[in-house]
């Protein structure tokens, strides 16, 4: 058994082990065979990965391990047991004082956090068996809310135990006596590590993670993650290819996912976005109803009612429920227990609604993507999802909010907005029991990070170059980076660049003696100020002219707005005044038709496992149509007529069927094809096939895409035969994407990123002069280094990063690959002739990016009632 | 605006002229505006420009930031062609010549005393109050906003309210944003109104502000696109 050589001679093991589970006892828990098992595994210094989904004991898993190094090493054997039974096992059972007073240790362990909204509630976790089994601990945090003062405390006396973010934690190793204070760390945990891996944060803490283990050769790490399809990624990203084991926690059934269906006939067989949404607003009520009522549905004894939550994709959306919702029931509004929660809103505003959603007081939050993950809140009874999951991983994450004991069922409702979301639940309900989520793919080798990485060591007492190449290719992100890109990083920080350019007078990191250290205090003060500041928008604040601020837009939706235009915002219709001072100062709106903001990232694909699921799902209901509806799946029964219909005019696609539709019509003829692959491979497929198209013959084409298929409109006919094995082939793919899609306006977006990360971009507090000297839009600066330094590793970073996140390059040729053999073996290729009910969707997308809003809704009512006309005759004959 | 047309003949026997530009009577006299961000006065030999930031990359750069040198040596080509092409003796800088504290230097001096006429006026503007003026052997006439060169007033900021005195300025870095379906373009641009004339900025590496026409105004964009440049009045 190896345990760190600093350690001095343990007492028995059982002991510290009993202490351990009276502990548990005295809580009404009992440790399960996971936990105690990695705690053994901690105790023989080993590292690894525990996955196991929410609320099953994670972090007593992980915990148990140092506390019991803790209990191992307490000075005075005599201490006093918790005995079974006792009342109040929190308090610090016969311990001489509080623990934070008397830290006798070092900085010991470190808790890594992805949110640091969850850091306090973490901490307190952490905090209570050290209490209460008296460890001579503290227990602290430090996230960007830190005070400076505790933060400068912490500097000089650090804490026995920091719970912090990785962004925090790189702001410790950029300190000069860095060494001096982790020399000491026995262990870290990264908690939530699913969440950090394949973001930029999670290569941060890699790097932050080698610089510790350099310190610490025997220190321990281990990550917590819920289900991921990758383990062995999330392993060898975690502990930088050294040796590790994965444990799992106990599977939880699967969430219980239900769909509400609409009326029958309501759904219609043309289906498109927004159509069904608020449509199903009663049936939502009456089910909150139901929940509401004392006793009914609700869990525990002595709840006056249940709660839900509410999520929707979107934050328009969500704010188009919460006024739907308020304006059904005034009286849960009133009584306020109704809320609106969502990531534009003023954080105490949020603040506010998570404290109601712990006291219990309220019955349903609307809310997006904020509340998945990272407030602690106690398990609601019923988790609604609004609109299409989108992934199975998103929706597993979005149930883990309802029934969060172990034994405890998650229950999701699903509230399709059109009728193939309907599929789309049912799908999701098939992958969520095979547990087939999607994989987060770790990024590769980004520079920026890298650059920012350098700069964060150089202040913390400096590097030679030989000796932290070799620490950064330990981690896996770094592991093939070449000396020449080393170099050329390197470069970038203390040159400029490359010696074939200019970069006179720069001062970032200079060399001393073979040391580099940073040049000024200036770039030292503005390097800590950007650390944390990885990924952030331009907005705008909300303020009303007299008083509150509600929060903030992004700048880009604002601009659209002139004076005097009324907007739907934190469950308010608002009027805009005037633009100024960065705050868009905003008064009552009064009435009339209210914009609703459309916020970036609203348009999450489609992930390629939840399509899959879907075509399965299209393929086991097209068999045998006749069959009385399988009672588990009381969707097939909702969307048959639509199914049936799309058979009758056209074909129904399948896992292995590549269905293509031809039409005329007064517009053009059109294309459609239907390879289910989300919207964003969509994307980049439609533009290469419509380009590949007219390199072969001069045509305009217009491209329109969802999640399910591309269409392609042009006003001369379509070839008889279409040469699909050629417009599908996935050789020559970069090259004719680089032709065919606008990848230098792409590159120019993804820049500001990089651009920030990599510290180009200065975002510091405060509008000082000495500050706004240095502003530069990242598009000039994109500009600037593309005219005058092109071999700049920065740009092709931005380029491939465009081309990996805006059209997913490596999926994208899995996907070709698998569409060119279906062109060839299992095309239906069909002449219909009107739009079916999966063209339909399309259609209609392509006319809303042309049209009002209320022109659009007009129009696509007209078309979908015209069609239903003659499918109805269809039907009848 | 009156038409009086007092810059008669500049044309005659082959004068100097450069493409893309676009002639415009203003204050009763004939202007031109130039791609890349000038404004030609034949009658005087004379070219406005504004908002060079010359410097700024290495303010940037002396900073900790990272921008390659490029930028200023191209804009200072610039004022010597557009020199040789029209015979310019004065150039007149409305403000922002340099970008800020450390942006003057030996090299830039020299680049500076090769590229400008003889002729050197600058209007002082919030940068240059930072950055310092020109030494003064490069012989530049150094004003605060307000003097005047003929019928025009000389300002960095331009003024707004009705009975300003007729003026050219810059400061504002006026470009105009396009979008159509999938596309988005700033384009920089000249804005002329009665009593104002506001230049978009000359240095390539300065950002721009999106102009919100005010009434009376009407645009010219300055258009650069795959080596073609061109200013267009924009309807």
């Amino acid at each position: 058994m190896s345990s760190p050589g600093s350690l001095p001679a343990p007492l028995p093991v059982s002991g510290s082990l009993d202490r351990l589970r009276s502990w548990f006892h005295v809580r009404g828990w009992t440790p399960q065979p996971f936990q105690e098992e990695l705690w053994r595994a901690w105790r023989a210094g080993e590292s690894g990965l525990l996955v196991a989904p929410t609320g099953v004991g994670k972090t007593m898993a992980a915990w148990g391990g140092p506390l019991l190094d803790g209990l191992r090493n307490l000075p005075d054997p005599h201490l006093p047991l918790p005995a079974p039974g006792m009342p109040d096992p929190v308090a610090g059972i016969g311990h001489p004082g509080p623990a934070e007073t008397t830290p006798s240790e070092p900085l010991r362990y470190l808790w890594i956090t992805p949110l640091r909204a969850l850091a306090t509630e973490t901490a307190s976790q952490l905090r209570a068996p050290v209490e209460a089994l008296g460890l001579p601990w503290n227990v602290e945090v430090r996230t960007g809310d830190t005070s400076s003062a505790r933060k400068a405390r912490q500097r000089t006396r650090p804490p026995t135990v920091l719970v912090t973010t990785p962004e925090s934690l790189c702001i410790l190793l950029s300190w000069p006596e860095a060494t001096r204070r982790l020399r000491g760390l026995r262990g870290v945990v990264v908690d939530e590590w699913h969440e950090l891996l394949g973001s930029k944060r999670g290569i941060q803490l890699e790097l932050a993670l080698a610089r510790l283990r350099t310190w610490n050769p025997g220190l321990r790490s281990w990550g917590l993650s819920a289900t991921l399809a990758n383990e062995a990624d999330a392993l060898d990203a975690l502990l930088g290819g050294r040796p590790g084991r994965v444990l799992r926690g106990p599977a939880r059934p699967p969430p219980e996912v239900t769909t509400l269906l609409p009326d029958p006939g309501e759904s219609g067989r043309f289906p498109w976005a927004g159509h069904l949404g608020l449509r199903l607003l009663p049936g939502v009520v009456e089910r909150l109803e139901r929940l509401g009522s004392p006793g009914s549905e609700a869990t525990g004894p002595g709840i006056p009612g249940g709660s839900a939550l509410l999520f929707t994709n979107t934050r328009s959306q969500a704010e188009r429920w919460f006024e739907a919702l308020g304006r059904v029931r005034p009286d849960w509004l009133e009584a306020g227990r109704l809320a609106l929660h969502h990531g534009s809103l003023d954080r105490k505003e949020r603040e506010r609604v998570e404290a109601g959603l712990r006291a219990r007081e309220l019955l349903c939050v609307v809310c997006t993507s904020t509340l998945d993950l990272g407030v602690d809140l106690p398990a609601v009874d019923l988790v609604i999802q609004v609109g299409s999951p989108r992934g199975v991983a998103r929706l597993l994450q979005r149930a883990g909010r309802s029934g969060h004991t172990p034994e405890g069922r998650s229950r999701v409702l699903g509230v399709p907005t059109h009728a193939f979301e309907i599929v789309e639940f049912a799908a999701a309900r098939r992958a969520l029991e095979d547990l087939r989520v999607e994989p987060r793919r770790p990024l590769d080798q980004p520079l920026d990070v890298l650059a920012q990485h350098l700069v964060t060591v150089a202040l913390g007492g400096g590097f030679r170059p030989d000796d932290l190449l070799r620490e950064v290719r330990s981690t896996r992100a770094y592991r093939h980076l070449s000396p020449a890109t080393w170099s050329w990083v390197l470069d970038l920080v203390s040159r400029g660049g490359s010696a074939l350019h200019a970069y006179v007078r720069y001062h970032r990191i200079v060399e001393d003696q073979g040391v580099f250290r940073v040049a000024t205090p200036e770039v030292e003060r503005r390097h800590r100020w950007s650390i944390g500041t990885i990924s952030d928008d331009a907005q705008l604040r909300v303020r009303f002219r007299r008083g509150a601020t509600l929060g903030s837009v992004e700048e880009s939706f604002l601009a659209q707005l002139r004076p005097g235009d009324t907007f739907l915002f934190a469950g308010r219709s608002l009027e805009l005044v005037e633009i100024r001072d960065l705050t868009a100062w905003v008064r009552r709106g009064r009435g009339g038709s209210a914009r609703v903001p459309r916020w970036m990232g609203g348009r999450l694909p489609l992930s390629t496992e939840l399509a899959d699921a879907v075509l399965e799902t299209l393929e086991r209901w097209s068999g045998g149509s006749t069959a009385p509806a399988d009672a588990a799946e009381p969707e097939r029964e909702a969307v048959r007529s639509l199914l049936e219909l799309q058979a009758r005019w056209s074909a129904l696609p399948g896992p292995d069927v590549l269905l293509v539709e031809r039409t005329r019509s007064r517009e053009g003829h059109h294309l459609f094809v239907h390879p289910f692959l989300g919207r964003r491979l969509h994307e980049g497929v439609g533009a290469l096939v419509a380009h590949r198209m007219t390199r072969a013959a001069p045509r305009s084409i217009q491209l329109s895409v969802n999640d399910y298929g591309i269409e392609f409109l042009s006003p001369d006919p379509f070839p008889e035969t279409l040469d699909w094995g050629g417009l599908l082939s996935p050789d020559s793919l970069l090259e004719d994407l680089l032709d065919a899609v606008n990848t230098a306006e792409l590159a120019r977006r993804q820049f500001r990123e990089v651009a920030r990360v990599a510290g180009l971009l200065v975002t510091g507090p405060g509008n000082r002069s000495s500050a706004r000297q240095l502003q530069a839009s990242s598009g000039l600066l994109f500009d600037v280094l593309a005219r005058w330094d092109p071999e700049n590793l920065l740009l092709a970073q931005a380029r491939r990063e465009a081309l990996e996140a805006e059209l997913d390059l490596a999926e994208m040729q899995r996907a070709l690959e698998r569409l060119t053999a279906m062109a060839r073996d299992h095309r239906v290729e069909v002449e219909t002739p009107r739009l079916s009910p999966l063209a339909f969707p399309l259609w209609a997308e392509r006319l809303h990016a042309r049209v009002s809003t209320e022109r659009w809704i007009d129009r696509v009512t007209r078309m979908a009632a015209s069609l239903e006309r003659v499918a109805g005759k269809g039907s009848k004959r | 605006m009156s038409g009086e047309s007092g810059a008669g003949g500049t044309r005659a026997g082959g004068a100097p002229s450069l493409t893309g530009t676009c002639a415009i009577t203003w204050q009763g006299e004939s202007l031109e505006l130039l791609p890349g961000g000038g404004l030609h006065w034949p009658a005087r030999r004379t070219l406005f420009l504004t908002d060079l930031h010359l410097g700024k990359a290495a303010v940037f750069r002396h900073r900790g930031i990272p921008v390659p040198d490029g930028a200023e040596e191209h804009d200072l080509d610039r004022i010597a062609g557009t020199r040789d092409a029209l015979g310019l003796e004065t150039v007149v800088v409305l403000g922002d010549l340099v970008h800020g504290p450390g942006a003057w230097s030996r090299e830039l001096e020299e680049r500076l005393e090769r590229s400008f006429p003889k002729g050197r006026v600058l209007v002082r503007g919030n940068h240059d109050v930072h950055g310092g003026d020109p030494p003064p052997r490069l012989g530049f006439l150094v004003q605060e906003e307000g003097q005047s060169a003929g019928p025009f007033h000389l300002r960095h900021e331009p003024r707004f309210e009705a009975g300003a005195t007729p003026h050219l300025a810059g400061h504002l870095h006026p470009v105009l944003q396009l979008r159509g379906p999938g596309d988005h373009l700033r384009l920089p641009c000249f804005v002329v109104a009665p009593n104002y004339l506001v230049l978009p900025a000359f240095g390539s590496f300065t950002g721009g502000h999106p102009w919100t026409r005010r009434p009376g105004e009407r645009i010219y964009l300055d258009v650069r696109r795959n080596g073609e440049a061109a200013v267009l009045p924009w309807p």
